[in-house]
């Protein structure tokens, strides 16, 4: 089934080897100290941008009223999941889910950009446009590689 | 409905949009309500705060058939009103008035979702709370 829907959709990850080496790719980009910190950073940034749209009248009520720093910081760590009431478990670990792999997105995607030495100029190829080349391009000459593409462990598609 | 007058106060108003059979429940309410000061107890009587959360809690056992059955069953079990005058009274929509008073409260103030509480402090305005928050969050919003 697999095999049918990666011919049908020859540029999404279909097999189990595609995941095997998102996993991979991801645990190695990962491995980066700083990318690491960036996608701590991205994920808090995406967990927070969700659960604080939900309540703008209260947190712009938090961020602007004359409270306490600590009243400030009560209002707005009870709007997140497992820190307030506003979420179940299920929603709580989901919420967390995707704000982790969202993190992991924006690490790789910024890791694919600097490493493959890709801008957004003309000619360059954005890293949206260039996502579907994830894996194929070596990095340029004089640049780290951490082995994590395709191309570069030898396993390309 | 006032349930205190001190340094704080909670005003609450029924806004049936959640669940098909919220209407009738509202109306049951509002006829528990008006039983409760017909028999001149006070505006703390624990019927109507019960019901309420039963409601709540059995949310997912109520249906528009089975609400009226229910609620008298609970006013019955639980509290010293006259459940079937109460239920009744709910059938007939005798309160329904007083309903319509809080949804068009409501709608005036764009309250869109429940729970909605507006909150303030001497008078003054300060901020809206949507969901279900904690009371530290009450409490620090409130400067309690």
């Amino acid at each position: 089934m697999s095999g049918a829907l990666g011919r049908s959709l020859p540029g999404l990850p279909t097999g189990r080897a595609d995941w095997r080496l998102m996993a991979r790719t991801a645990r190695l980009v990962l491995g980066g100290p700083g990318y690491a910190a960036l996608a701590l950073v991205a994920s808090v940034a995406a967990l927070s941008l969700f659960v604080l749209s939900l309540s703008l009248p209260l947190v712009e009520f938090a961020l602007v009223s004359d409270l306490a720093l600590g009243s400030r910081l009560t209002i707005l760590v009870g709007l997140y999941p497992f820190l307030g009431p506003g979420f179940g478990v299920v929603q709580g670990v989901l919420l967390l889910v995707v704000a982790a792999l969202t993190g992991v997105d924006v690490a790789m995607a910024v890791y694919h950009v600097r490493e493959h030495d890709l801008s957004a100029g003309p000619g360059g190829g954005s890293s949206a446009a260039s996502a579907g080349r994830w894996g194929r391009a070596a990095p340029p000459a004089g640049r780290r590689c951490w082995r994590a593409c395709a191309r570069c462990s030898g396993s390309g598609r | 409905m006032l349930v205190a007058a001190g340094e704080l106060t909670f005003v609450y108003r029924g806004l049936p949009i959640t669940y098909p059979w919220g209407r009738p429940a509202t109306q049951a309410l509002e006829s528990t309500d008006a039983a409760v000061r017909e028999a001149g107890a006070g505006r703390d009587a624990p019927a109507f705060w019960g019901l309420k959360d039963h409601y709540y809690a059995e949310r997912e056992a109520f249906s528009v058939d089975n609400v009226h059955e229910r609620t008298e069953a609970y006013l019955a079990s639980e509290t010293d009103r006259d459940a079937a005058a109460v239920v009744e009274a709910a059938r007939e929509k005798r309160h329904d008035d007083q309903v319509s008073v809080d949804t068009d409260a409501a709608e005036r103030a764009d309250a869109v979702a429940t729970p909605t509480f507006f909150l303030f402090r001497e008078g003054e305005f300060r901020t809206t709370i949507t969901g279900a928050q904690s009371y530290d969050v009450f409490a620090s919003a409130l400067e309690l």
